[in-house]
């Protein structure tokens, strides 16, 4: 809770912690090399990959090894866990055991836990879990943070691959609603006479129990992003409450990945001024419907061949709220459509080459769809592209006018030196969006009789639709076959974290071009500045590449601030060990502070740790008190002291190692308090400090040795 | 500093809690004293063979020929206030030559027992590889039981039995090897060797003396009857934290899996191991046993075990050392 208001974020509580306990993971497994960190570490892991598996929908999922491995993760964990458990387990006698006392303000500590739970619950609901599981409604409260709402919160369920409305199906709750719907119930409950036979639209029937379902709740409509109606309602005063309709400025909205063109028409000839829409050819594609996961789908009859040059196939979900056309709004290459329930292909036709709509005036709303479509990867294009003259007639139109010839010469000027295809394509797209400026509000006149001409050699500025116009002519000019295309645009600015979804709204209407490459590809382009096309899914290794650059661009940006990171990073980089060591000291003495009292075991710890980082590690069959006084041998040489100063030094040292040795290996240390021990400690941190390690490193080469050439501790080499 | 001093600021603090264990550690250096006295710049050497004692164990001297080592012998009876015997093994040595027989004894018409030289505190089996091995049989079971039976009636011997047995590892002729069994009986196994200069200088000047004084330094005890065996039981009672008796079993655990060795270490060595450790550790004035004092007996008592020669041991059991981690985590409660 304390987090969610630091950050002043909307995330989630759940959202939180499983982030809270993948980062504590990451944390532990960096440590997971001493033996205390590696159950916690294997343990927390084991929650937070199985956890995150169980939440992946494994339906629509492309990895079906997934599921098996984290199975298989999940099983070998538990034995390990297991195994490490049983390895650790002492039985212990009763006479024996420690009874440790505990200090005598634990019971404390349960205090803020209970007494919320004694305070009168506020309209029903305990103080206690109010934040901890947050909702939204049930009363007049609704939290913003909501993950599920109950009766008239905010915040409804923005869904998964389902953008689920209010109601146990997608677009369900038509009953209480006088608008054409695709659903209807078949039942004598109902007026079906409502409808005129002019007016009467194609409906497809229910199942049974989505109609009782339908029957037995009210449901407004909502059409903000979301919204969900709690068929649960908490008993209380009778309130006459009317449901109201919730209304969203939104046309449609959509998931998915962004920035997205919706097309919604396209056209072909263009007069100067004019654009006409495309017709339909004689022979279009069969539409068939498929069902892929219990949920079907129109197929488009895409033929796909062995080298294409598409991304793969990525669907996003649109939800019509304030849209009247019957026309599916789809990206480009689209090659699937799904409607809950709709599992008639003759519900939809073709409307263009390419678009397709449904059998009807319009989409109701509230429908949901999900459009799947594939995206030309350009980087997988030939080299040179001659098809433009194989294409169809309508897309290559251009006429023989001056102001066409200054167009073409226009063309040929910006692409001088390209190479026949993409790059030409690119060279005239990138001059557009780099020397023309969007302005809105800018109209052609129509004096010169050529818009497009006016557009790229008087005014320099214009709208959308100029630009769409502009590159089309230009395009044609070189006798690549283009056309226009309009209609709407998702802006990734509009996106909402909380929902997931991007609305929509009326000043999103956009017009652009289409080049067709390589005899079969349309591609979007996008010659108004300020836009941009959506890129094919970035690989692993493209997005931290991408991310590099991203990184470089802002450090040419910022050279000072950039410079001095560098260099503290340079100098935390190259005293990495030394600032550690400096941290590992500061733990130390805090937590002698905390307890008033030094810790042997945990100085004898630090000066291991030490000795690691300088490069001067504790041979495993070497015991601390022989290494320790094997160094501290070598810091007495290294400074060259006498024979008194030896002693004095060994003095120092020997209390300090003494204490190590009877915690380490005297059983009835544990029965015994412990002695202050500041004195030795600090003297130990002294005598083994870093530079003396560091200056025996660096001088000395013969610091390890075979086992049984490691002089005995001095003890046991005054006996000889 | 002088050879056989310490330096007290080296020393770890004395843990003796009693008086008895002070009293006890004084006598031990006394016996130390007169031990060095008796086989010069040989410390070590003395520090091992006064852990054996005091582990109640027996030893293995494996050396050449008038290298100190009945010196040592005596000297150490002398000390414990014991007696000693000295038994040369020869092939024709009979294992009544060394427990003793029974004998008719003519005026009072009965079986008489004369024990044999067994019967003593500190006995020297010299070259027992000399002896056959039925007369090795009768030693090592006594060894290992402390008791003879001679015409079905048993004898126990003293409390403070303690053997040290030699053989010359360059003799080879007309010699039966102790079986890995047998070996497995001594604790440690030890090798004088050649005293330094300065310390043979020594030793002719020491055996310069009148015929007095000669006898004066052979003939007092230090330890009265039973203190040993009060020493024995102290050093019994030195604590072993559980992490450290895993530290032997890994030992123990490394020597087995080791592929340049036949049969590791048994478990009867193991103990003899532990009981070494606390040994050391006891007259290092400690009360518990340290990773350091498992590994200073770590050679004499692995090189009786282990079937190879005695360079290659050496380099061996230091493989061993070094492949165990020592442990640096606390010793957990006592589970037994």
């Amino acid at each position: 809770m304390l987090l969610r208001f630091s950050l002043e974020a909307p995330y989630l509580m759940d959202s939180l912690l499983l982030t809270l306990l993948r980062n504590v993971m990451i944390g532990l497994a960096t440590v997971a090399h001493h033996p205390l960190n590696q159950g916690p570490s294997v343990a927390l892991s084991t929650f937070v990959f199985v956890f995150a598996s169980a939440c992946f929908d494994a339906s629509i999922t492309t990895l079906p090894w997934c599921t098996a491995l984290s199975v298989a993760f999940a099983i070998t964990s538990i034995i390990w866990l297991g195994a490490r458990y049983w390895e650790r387990l002492h039985i212990t006698l009763t006479s024996k055991v420690v009874q440790r006392k505990r200090p005598w303000w634990t019971p404390a500590l349960a205090i803020p836990l209970v007494l919320p739970l004694l305070f009168p619950a506020a309209r029903g609901r305990l103080i206690a879990t109010e934040g901890w599981l947050p909702t939204s409604g049930g009363g007049d409260d609704a939290s913003s943070m909501a993950r599920d709402g109950i009766g008239n919160g905010d915040l409804l369920v923005a869904g998964l691959d389902n953008i689920r409305s209010f109601a146990p199906i997608e677009n369900a709750p038509f009953a209480a609603s006088h608008d054409p719907t695709l659903y209807d119930v078949f039942d004598d409950s109902y007026n079906e006479n409502f409808f005129s036979k002019n007016k009467r639209q194609k409906v497809i029937s229910l199942a049974p129990e989505i109609r009782a379902l339908a029957e037995n709740h009210r449901m407004a409509k909502s059409k903000k992003g979301s919204r969900e109606f709690s068929t649960v309602r908490r008993p209380g005063k009778a309130k006459s409450q009317t449901l109201s309709n919730i209304d969203s400025d939104a046309l449609i909205y959509v998931r998915g990945r962004l920035p997205l063109h919706l097309k919604l028409e396209s056209f072909d000839i263009y007069d100067g001024v004019e654009w006409s829409a495309e017709p339909l050819p004689e022979k279009l594609p069969e539409l068939t419907l498929d069902t892929v996961a219990d949920r079907p789908w129109l197929r488009l009859g895409v033929q796909t061949k062995p080298d294409d040059p598409h991304a793969a196939p990525e669907i996003h979900s649109i939800k019509v709220i304030n849209l009247k056309t019957n026309r599916v709004p789809a990206p480009i290459q689209l090659t699937g459509v799904s409607i809950d329930q709709l599992n008639r292909a003759d519900f939809f036709r073709w409307e263009q080459p390419e678009v397709v709509g449904v059998d009807r005036d319009s989409l109701p709303e509230l429908t949901t769809l999900h459009v799947q479509s594939r995206l030309v990867d350009v980087r997988k294009l030939k080299e040179r592209d001659y098809s433009g003259i194989f294409s169809p007639q309508q897309y290559r139109q251009f006429d023989d006018g001056e102001a066409s010839y200054r167009i073409r010469r226009l063309a040929q000027r910006w692409t001088f030196g390209k190479q026949k295809g993409w790059e030409q394509i690119d060279a005239i797209i990138k001059h557009l969006r780099d020397e023309y400026t969007l302005d809105n509000t800018a109209r052609a006149t129509g004096d010169t009789g050529h818009t497009v001409s006016e557009f790229l050699f008087e005014t320099k500025r214009g709208p959308d639709y100029l630009f769409a116009t502009s590159a089309v002519w230009l395009l044609r000019s070189l006798e690549y076959p283009a056309r226009f295309v309009s209609g709407f645009y998702a802006k990734p600015d509009r996106y909402e974290a909380r929902t997931g979804l991007t609305p929509i709204l009326s000043e999103d209407v956009h017009c652009w071009a289409e080049v067709l490459v390589q005899k079969d590809y349309w591609v979007t382009l996008e010659p108004s500045p300020g836009y941009a096309v959506l890129l094919p899914p970035l690989s692993l290794t493209e997005r931290i590449a991408g991310i590099l650059n991203l990184a470089y661009a802002r450090l040419l940006r910022h050279p000072f601030t950039s410079s001095v990171l560098m260099l503290l990073l340079v100098i935390g980089f190259v005293f990495r060990r030394r600032i550690l060591d400096l941290g590992d000291v500061s733990i130390l003495r805090i937590r002698a502070l905390i307890s008033r009292n030094y810790s042997a075991l945990n100085t004898m710890r630090t000066i291991e740790r030490r000795c690691q980082r300088v490069g001067l590690p504790r041979p495993r069959g070497v015991s601390p008190r022989r290494w320790l006084e094997h160094l501290a041998d070598a810091i007495h040489r290294q400074t060259q002291h006498t024979q008194h100063i030896e002693s004095s030094h060994r003095h120092a040292a020997e209390p300090f190692i003494c204490s190590v040795e009877r915690h380490l290996y005297d059983p009835a240390v544990l029965y015994t308090n412990d002695q202050p021990i500041r004195s030795p400690c600090v003297a130990a941190l002294n005598m083994w400090s870093w530079r003396n390690l560091a200056a025996i490193h660096r001088t000395s080469g013969q610091i390890t040795q075979p086992h049984h050439l490691f002089p005995h501790p001095h003890h046991q080499r005054d006996q000889k | 500093m002088n050879a056989g001093t310490k330096n007290p600021a080296t020393q770890p603090p004395s843990l003796a809690a009693t008086a008895d264990d002070a009293n006890g550690l004084k006598k031990i250096e006394q016996i130390r004293v007169r031990l060095e006295d008796a086989l010069k710049g040989k410390q070590d050497v003395i520090q091992q063979v006064l852990v054996c004692l005091l582990a109640r164990g027996h030893l293995l001297l494996e050396d050449r020929p008038g290298l100190g080592k009945t010196t040592l012998a005596k000297a150490l009876a002398s000390s414990v206030g014991g007696r000693f015997s000295r038994l040369q093994c020869t092939p024709d040595l009979l294992p009544s030559d060394i427990t003793g027989f029974s004998i008719f004894n003519a005026e009072t018409r009965q079986f008489e027992f004369r024990a044999g030289p067994i019967f003593s505190e500190v006995l020297l089996a010299d070259e027992i590889n000399r002896a056959t091995p039925r007369t090795q049989s009768a030693l090592l079971e006594a060894m290992a039981e402390r008791q003879v039976t001679v015409d079905g009636k048993q004898h126990q011997l003293s409390n403070d039995f303690f053997v040290m047995a030699t053989q010359n590892p360059h003799e080879q002729h007309g010699t039966y090897p102790l079986p890995e069994a047998q070996l497995d009986r001594f604790t440690m196994k030890l090798s004088v060797g050649y005293p330094a200069a300065d310390y043979e200088t020594a030793m002719l000047a020491a055996s310069v003396k009148t015929e007095l004084e000669t006898k004066e330094s052979i003939s007092s005890a230090i330890l009265a009857a039973g203190e040993l065996e009060q020493i024995q039981d102290l050093v019994t009672q030195t604590r072993v934290g559980n992490n450290v008796q895993r530290y032997l079993v890994a030992l123990a655990t490394a020597s087995r899996n080791h592929t340049d060795i036949d049969a590791g270490l048994s478990p009867r060595g193991l103990l003899l191991w532990q009981r070494a450790a606390q040994a050391t550790a006891h007259l290092a004035g400690r009360d518990f046993v340290t990773p350091d004092d498992v590994q200073q007996v770590a050679f004499p008592v692995l090189a009786v075990r282990l079937d190879v020669e005695a360079a290659d041991s050496r380099n061996l059991i230091g493989q061993l050392l070094e492949s165990v981690e020592v442990p640096t985590e606390p010793t957990q409660q006592d589970s037994f």
